[in-house]
């Protein structure tokens, strides 16, 4: 390696940037059209050929999507859903982990196989029994009923993350503990947990975006308005009484930016999740 | 210990307390209300109405958009999770299918309390009567009109067709891509193409059921009727556009995606609002059939029934009768006699002022006076009209275009396919 | 500094105990909502499948057996959707693949932006799917959509095309959104991959004069062996069975051209009321994710310890 780049170290670099330009703009386009789109008002959304820039800039179809009727109602659902199963999905989530990461435990083997296999279970296999069940206890229509739902595939998730990252916490600092006199339970609230922070933040980050976005569940069973997630309620203006572009455009903008911000700031973790998920285990 | 169980006995106590005193509540403090009407103007009517009556009666309504498309689906699981609302407005076969499955009571006392079925329209009534009783009583109505661009027709030289073979000469004659003449629903997750299909069928003398409820479907009549759309769809219609669906319309309409279409004075009204220059240039006329769809109110089974009906019989006084329809005009014709009448308070409403938002909901009551049915209530309500929006007669259709099925095959599969449906939908009701 | 061995002073009594078996405690929590929300519906949906559960009256009337399995594997809509849902899976993941492993490559190489590149790429990943869906349904549009007007003006096609509503289109145009969607999943990880190959692999490959592809060839690939396989088999147990692209662009159409065997399964349960034919469906569709778990647990032997 002299001091001077060679010439191919050049354009191998070069075309690595042009190929990720380009990857850049076709991942971010639909993101700009969106927002482009949304923030026109009508006579420009249909013009042929279509303008890459509003004319006019209004705001109209943002205010009409939150004097929607439901639209707080929905987005206070969404909430709800996401963090109730959040906290339960990591909450347990750990709880299984240190277990299973406990070197002499009896059928950790078995029971972690569980847990990856519950996890590849596909919703569209569940959705029709949890109907059946969740409609039985009388829980549709409800935000208990549909995080119940939601923990069938966070959870196993969660339990699968956390379980890689406590896996890695080194036998000695537990054992300092112990000699110390600690209980378990001691241990594990003021040791363990605090040193596998950073993949519980990992967890509840994916759980909760996972949740927020979720639409078959809510889909088939949060239908009143005092359940109705955004997603659902989302869809339900396609299938209203006219196919509204601006509002839904707008509305569609409304869900994605919380999302990316949330994407933004925590990459970090997102990027230790992806990565986490797919390197170990 | 026995602290705790004094403790235990009062907690007891008071709640018993509590609950007696609860249930010798009679009055609901509120009741819940479902309906289709998303546009923000309605469900703002629909509100001042319900406030309108908490002022007098103090029982609140609490209103719920589902939309029509959902409401299917919706009411089975609520339905199982004992959660239905008090009040459903929905589509006409829903109304059967939840009257069946005994979700919703007869409202006969309601359309006394209202005054009697004379009070009504004739047409409307029909589709709200099944097996003995009214299950709902209708709210409004809408025909499906002919909605045509005037200025289009001028420049070919043509006059407004009636008969199937005018609409197709005029369809060749106007088509000029990509304004396309008279663009065909044909997405498999709608009913857009069963209807268009249904209103042509009746020209040529085809039928979906006989009074027995078997499908007729397959037919030579209904094959000609097939072929027609077939060749509407060649003449008219962007090229492998298969995914339009109903509320594709409004867009279609005001953006001159197309210049004909069969559809509702909803689409005069989306004009008026969104793009008043095309609106300037369109006009309606009659159908070749009058396919009048009613919207039922329907009183669901269950502790607040009573009040439940009372709000309905409410919502037809006269002065919130018409606050309503003028929520959102034209589009919604009255069902009652008096408020359809010429003199009555609603043809003075100021959205009339505009000479086509007026002709529109006169040529609608013209549909309504005449008489007609929405698709498979030929014969009155039944629960297997909705068989016949489930997406058969699109997926013929797409059938017989992409796949170059002919015409008398698909016809044929289609009909099977449908009357496995139907029989399977017997079968489940013992029927 | 030695302390005494100490031990919590609670002698006998239930919380040594309780402390003690604490990893056990700890995993009843999983033990109920697996065996509750998993294990239990999925021994019921298997009862379903030999009814006649309808979703009219939620009560199955009669126990028919095999019938079920019988008319959905007897009818030609049944592989038409499977055919369909190997098409879009192996398309998808392919193109994901690909362009995952070309960005990932790429980012590897430059020296600086990589953050930023990072961030920006996973774009496509933080839309939830009905967000994704409208925003594509809307740039594939048949009349307005812009991608029709920037292909017309780049002269590569003449006249609008009707991506989602062609039967030619439709198929191609959800893979090529799946594709946008999930390849920034695929980079990530295998950029990750690609970081923890050791640097003395690279010098020993430029010290033999090793070009690119052979580089490719000998040191990268068979280092991403094991996290290609793992993203594989979970991408496409997930890819397989995804049911809301599909659902909320063509729902299915035109004639079932992009209706795959979940989205089969969801009408048969929904649509047309039979949930007892349904469940047999999603049985069928466990078939094959059950097949994909053996590979994995065959390949990967996750339960060692190895890291």
């Amino acid at each position: 390696m002299g001091k001077s780049l060679n010439r191919a170290e050049n354009t191998a670099r070069g075309g690595a940037y042009v190929i990720l330009l380009l990857m850049l703009v076709a991942a971010v386009f639909p993101l700009f059209w969106m927002i482009s789109s949304a923030l026109r008002p009508y006579s420009e959304l249909f013009t042929r050929p279509p303008m890459l820039l509003p004319n006019t800039y209004t705001l109209e179809w943002f205010r009409k999507v939150l004097n929607y009727s439901n639209f707080a109602q929905s987005l206070l659902n969404s909430l709800i859903v996401a963090l109730g199963t959040t906290v339960v999905s990591v909450v347990v989530g750990c709880m299984t982990a240190y277990s299973l990461s406990r070197p002499k435990l009896r059928g950790k083997n078995l029971f972690s196989r569980v847990i990856l296999i519950a996890y590849m279970f596909p919703p569209i296999i569940l959705v029709i029994p949890l109907f059946q069940i969740i409609c039985g206890m009388n829980l549709a229509n409800t935000h208990l009923g549909l995080i119940l739902t939601h923990i069938t595939f966070s959870f196993p998730f969660s339990a699968w993350m956390l379980l890689s990252y406590f896996k890695t916490i080194p036998r000695d600092i537990e054992e300092a503990s112990r000699v110390d006199g600690a209980t378990n339970l001691r241990t594990f609230v003021q040791i363990i947990l605090p040193l596998t922070a950073p993949s519980i933040v990992t967890a509840a980050t994916f759980t909760f975006i996972n949740s927020w976005n979720e639409f078959l569940y809510a889909f088939v069973l949060a239908n009143s308005n005092a359940t109705k997630t955004l997603t659902v309620s989302l869809q339900a203006v396609k299938g209203g009484e006219m196919m509204e572009w601006g509002v839904v455009l707008a509305w569609s903008a409304m869900l994605v930016i919380p999302s990316l911000i949330f994407f933004a700031c925590l990459s970090k973790y997102i990027v230790a999740g992806l990565t986490a998920g797919a390197v170990k285990g | 210990m026995r602290r705790v169980l004094s403790l235990v006995l009062c907690l007891l106590l008071m709640m018993s307390i509590v609950s007696v005193g609860a249930m010798a509540e009679a009055k609901p403090e509120s009741i819940t209300f479902w309906m289709g009407y998303s546009q923000q103007s309605r469900v703002d009517a629909m509100e001042a109405i319900g406030q309108k009556y908490y002022e007098q009666t103090g029982v609140k309504v609490n209103f719920e958009v589902v939309t029509w498309p959902n409401t299917a689906e919706k009411w089975r699981a609520a339905y199982s999770a004992g959660q239905m609302p008090d009040i459903i407005i929905c589509l006409p076969d829903q109304a059967v299918a939840m009257f069946v499955a005994g979700a919703t009571i007869p409202v006969d006392d309601v359309i006394e309390a209202i005054g009697g079925t004379e009070k009504f329209l004739d047409s409307v009534l029909t589709e709200q009567f099944y097996d003995g009783s009214y299950m709902a009583v209708p709210h409004y109505a809408h025909d499906r009109l002919l909605i045509y661009r005037k200025d289009a027709l001028e420049a070919a030289g043509q006059s407004v067709p009636t008969t199937p073979e005018e609409y197709l000469a005029v369809t060749k004659a106007i088509n000029d891509p990509p304004s396309y003449a008279f663009q065909q629903l044909f997405n498999a997750s709608d009913y857009g193409s069963a209807f268009m299909l249904d209103i042509f069928m009746r020209t040529f003398g085809a039928q979906y059921f006989d009074e027995s409820y078997r499908i007729v479907f397959d037919s030579e009549e209904t094959v000609k009727a097939v072929e027609f759309l077939i060749d509407m769809y060649e003449a008219g219609s962007q090229p492998d556009a298969m995914d339009f669906i109903i509320n594709d319309q409004f867009t279609l309409l005001n953006t001159g995606a197309t210049l004909m279409t069969l559809d509702s004075a909803f689409t005069i009204k989306s004009a008026l609002d969104s793009a008043p220059e095309v609106a300037e240039k369109m006009d309606v006329a009659l159908a070749p059939a009058n396919y009048i769809t009613t919207f039922p109110v329907c009183v669901c089974d269950g502790e607040n029934a009573e009040t439940a009906k009372d709000f309905v019989r409410f919502m037809f006084e006269e002065d919130n009768y018409v606050d309503f329809l003028a929520s959102y005009q034209p589009g919604m014709n009255p069902t009652m006699k008096a408020t359809a009448a010429a003199d009555s308070a609603f043809w003075k409403l100021p959205v009339f002022e505009n000479a086509l938002a007026l002709k529109a909901s006169q040529t609608q009551a013209e549909g309504i006076e005449q008489g007609g049915y929405s698709i498979g209530n030929q014969f009155g309500a039944n629960p297997f009209s909705g068989v016949l929006t489930s997406g058969y007669v699109e997926e013929m259709f797409q059938d017989i275009i992409v796949n170059n099925v002919p015409v008398v095959d698909a016809v044929k599969v289609c009909a099977e396919r449908m009357q496995e449906a139907v029989d399977e939908q017997k079968d489940a009701l013992g029927w | 500094m030695m302390r005494q061995q100490k031990k919590p002073n609670l002698g006998r009594s239930p919380g040594v105990w309780l402390d003690d078996h604490l990893a056990q405690i700890f995993l009843i929590p999983a033990l109920i909502l697996i065996a509750g929300l998993i294990a239990y519906p999925a021994a019921l949906t298997i009862y379903n499948s030999f009814t006649n559960l309808s979703m009219l009256t939620m009560k199955a009337t009669k126990f028919v057996g095999f019938q079920n399995y019988a008319t959905v594997l007897g009818g030609s809509e049944f592989w038409v959707s499977l055919r369909n849902s190997l098409v879009f899976t192996v398309g998808s993941i392919s193109g994901q693949l690909i362009l995952g492993m070309i960005g990932a490559l790429a980012l590897q190489r430059i020296p600086f932006g990589r953050t930023a590149f990072r961030v920006g790429l996973l774009v496509p990943w933080t839309f939830p799917s009905v967000a994704m869906t409208f925003v594509w349904d809307w740039m594939l549009d048949s009349g307005f959509g812009i991608i029709n007007f920037a292909l017309m003006g780049l002269g590569i096609i003449g006249e609008p095309i009707a991506w989602f509503g062609s039967r030619t289109w439709a198929m191609f145009s959800v893979i090529i959104m799946n594709i946008w969607f999930g390849a920034p999943f695929m980079m990530l990880a295998l950029n990750a991959g690609l970081q923890t190959i050791p640097s003395d692999y690279y010098e020993v490959g430029k010290i033999e004069g090793a070009n690119f592809f052979q580089r490719l060839r000998y040191i990268i690939l068979p280092s991403l062996k094991k996290i290609v396989g793992v993203l594989l088999i979970l991408r496409t147990i997930w890819v397989f069975n995804n049911y809301d692209f599909i659902f909320l662009t063509t729902g299915g159409g035109p004639a079932k051209a992009t209706q795959t065997v979940s989205i089969m399964a969801y009408f048969t349960a929904w649509k047309r009321s039979a949930m007892g034919r349904g469940s047999a469906i999603t049985i069928l569709l466990l078939v094959f994710v059950a097949v994909m778990i053996a590979l994995y647990f065959k390949f990967f032997k996750i339960d060692s310890e190895e890291a």
